[in-house]
């Protein structure tokens, strides 16, 4: 039996010892995940507590089929969502016009340099809605079909709201690398 | 456009991919008291189940012990030939009643049954001593229901006319029958067995060792042996025999590997130390390596994380737990008291053991198959604990009964007097078995 089998059957038997094993084994990586998806920090540690509570709540149908790991990404993931849907109405998005323009040519493709805390740091940056497709398509991997499913929205909004994600992603991106080439060139 | 598009996702993707990011302490501290509190209602439910089927039983068992008596001491009076049937001797003294074998009133009328009787059972006051006489001759009294009626009948009579009975016929009625409720013997031997849930109360706890608690993890074990007890007094008997019960506790959060021979000699003495709330684990197995994954201090070797990773020497993983487990043989002395003596017995059980200690073993476990680790150290060979229970006893027959025994065990001295606490372990079992008295 693999550790992170007797771990989940320690859970499943209610050890407090296999809960907090689970939860620090796995805390940082999913940690990043809500941080990716959540406006501020607070929110961050809220959507990782509730996923967590659900994570040990659903720990029963989990069938040992496919990855752990995938399978709890999923339950922060989701639980990120139904945050994102419950302040939707909250949350303005921000015209493309606003966007200062950047100091680097955004055609400049060199992306070296950029260091994950960095592209987290300018995900965060981009507005909720943005965000959540960007997020949805380009790191998990679901198709336009799915994510507006998931977030409510047409699929030719969600094709729309990726396509202004990426540019301002891009043109963030270059005015990072610029801003570092400026100071590395003095 | 798409091409850039999909670079960028590209260089979010790989770059996130394996970020982490420690969340702060208050997450998890947040976290654990819902989880806590989700499975306490659980934990209650199941505690309350339990209780609810045992008082179920116990309500269903008296009932049916009532009902089962009370059916016995009916069948006896109606279905025993030789209390009931008048003999051919002194059927004349039952022939003369007139009140209710007339002409006017025949016996079918008087007993209240509308179904065809045969000519025997409408005869008039003229039924003759020689019917009386076929009557007796037929064995089956319960599969002639004619017949059982007119004996009911009968029976009725000989109560109504109990004047005309002479002294022997009454005393036949009256006398409870031996052949059905003999008397059985003094002594009775008793199979049992039980699953046994172990828990603890401590002494003297300091936050170290609550800590050790915490990672301890009870599991139900087995108790079973043979007992032989003697009957003092009607309710009173007094039992001792040989019991065998193993009880043990899981260790978690600390992982186990084997192939560790081929490294040790690297640092040192390949002995480890595991901290338990029962005492000092001391491994003699040196192909096992053991790491806290709780980073709690509980075990010391020469070998910690910053000198000797197993994944890097590619040790074989075993098991995420230890499993401590002591064995004994019990011998004890319990008095039963019976408060309910009927088909069905209710006792109050109650006494002492002895408790020798017979194994002592620390293993890792793995698809079934156990690792031998080593043992505890410091253990007290001779441990004594006192038991108090109920006891449901159901006579299948004068000589042999289902026993069912719901029975609490506390452990007076404790397991180890180690670092100066005091663990006594209690636990709770439903045994269950056969009695042979004789």
């Amino acid at each position: 039996m693999s550790e992170i089998k007797n771990i989940i059957n320690g859970c499943l038997k209610g050890y407090r010892r296999d809960q907090e094993l689970l939860y620090r084994r796995y805390a940082a990586k999913l940690y990043a995940v809500c941080l990716q998806y959540a406006g501020n920090d607070e929110e961050a540690k809220d959507i990782l507590q509730e996923g967590f509570i659900k994570i040990f709540e659903n720990l029963v149908h989990y069938k040992h089929e496919g990855s752990f790991e995938g399978w709890i990404r999923k339950i922060i993931v989701n639980t990120a969502l139904e945050k994102y849907r419950s302040r939707h109405n909250l949350y303005r998005v921000d015209d493309i016009d606003d966007i200062p323009e950047p100091d680097a040519n955004p055609d400049n493709e060199d992306y070296s340099g950029l260091e994950a805390g960095d592209l987290l740091g300018i995900i965060r940056e981009l507005p909720p809605k943005y965000r959540m497709v960007f997020n949805l398509f380009a790191i998990e991997g679901y198709s336009h079909k799915e994510i507006s499913k998931m977030v409510n929205i047409s699929e030719g909004t969600s094709k729309s709201n990726l396509s202004r994600a990426r540019i301002i992603l891009q043109r963030r991106v270059g005015s990072y690398t610029g801003l570092r080439k400026k100071i590395s060139h003095g | 456009m798409d091409d850039r598009g999909a670079n960028i996702d590209l260089v979010f993707r790989n770059g996130l991919k394996d970020y982490e990011v420690l969340p702060p302490q208050e997450v998890w501290n947040d976290i654990r008291p819902v989880i806590r509190k989700k499975q306490r209602p659980f934990i209650l439910l199941r505690v309350a189940a339990v209780a609810a089927v045992v008082l179920s039983l116990g309500i269903l068992a008296y009932r049916l012990s009532y009902e089962i008596t009370y059916g016995i001491e009916n069948q006896l009076i109606t279905l025993n030939p030789e209390s009931v049937l008048p003999s051919a001797n002194n059927a004349e003294a039952i022939i003369p009643v007139p009140p209710v074998i007339t002409d006017q009133e025949p016996v079918a009328n008087v007993i209240r049954d509308d179904r065809p009787v045969s000519p025997i059972a409408t005869d008039n006051f003229n039924t003759t001593i020689q019917d009386f006489a076929d009557i007796s001759a037929q064995e089956d009294l319960t599969e002639n229901s004619v017949i059982n009626n007119r004996q009911y009948d009968l029976l009725a009579i000989n109560y109504a006319a109990a004047d005309f009975m002479d002294f022997d016929e009454r005393t036949t009625l009256d006398a409870p029958d031996n052949t059905i409720r003999k008397e059985p013997g003094r002594w009775s031997i008793s199979a049992l067995m039980s699953p046994t849930y172990q828990s603890r109360f401590g002494t003297g706890e300091n936050e170290a060792m609550a800590n050790l608690m915490a990672s301890e993890e009870a599991v139900v074990s087995y108790s079973g042996g043979l007992a032989l007890s003697y009957k003092i007094s009607k309710r009173f008997s007094i039992q001792s025999g040989v019991y065998y019960s193993s009880i043990g506790k899981e260790l978690s959060g600390i992982s186990a590997y084997s192939g560790f021979e081929d490294h040790f000699y690297t640092k040192g003495s390949p002995n480890f130390e595991v901290l338990t709330s029962n005492g000092l684990v001391h491994t003699e197995n040196n192909d096992v390596f053991l790491a806290d994954r709780m980073g709690d201090g509980r075990i010391t070797t020469a070998y910690n994380n910053d000198v000797f990773d197993p994944e890097k020497a590619s040790l074989k993983y075993i098991d995420n737990s230890l499993h401590q487990n002591f064995s004994f043989l019990e011998l004890p002395v319990i008095l039963r008291y019976k408060i309910i003596d009927k088909a069905l017995d209710f006792n109050i059980i109650g006494g002492f053991s002895s408790n020798l200690l017979v194994n002592n073993s620390v293993y890792a476990s793995s698809d079934g198959n156990k690792l031998p680790v080593g043992k505890t150290e410091g253990m007290n060979i001779l441990i004594f604990s006192s038991s108090l229970g109920m006891g449901m006893e159901y006579n299948i027959s004068s000589s042999l009964s289902l026993n069912l025994e719901p029975t609490f065990r506390y452990f007076i001295n404790p397991f180890n007097n180690f670092s100066g606490t005091g663990i006594h372990p209690y636990s709770f079992g439903v045994f269950s078995g056969i009695s042979y008295k004789f």
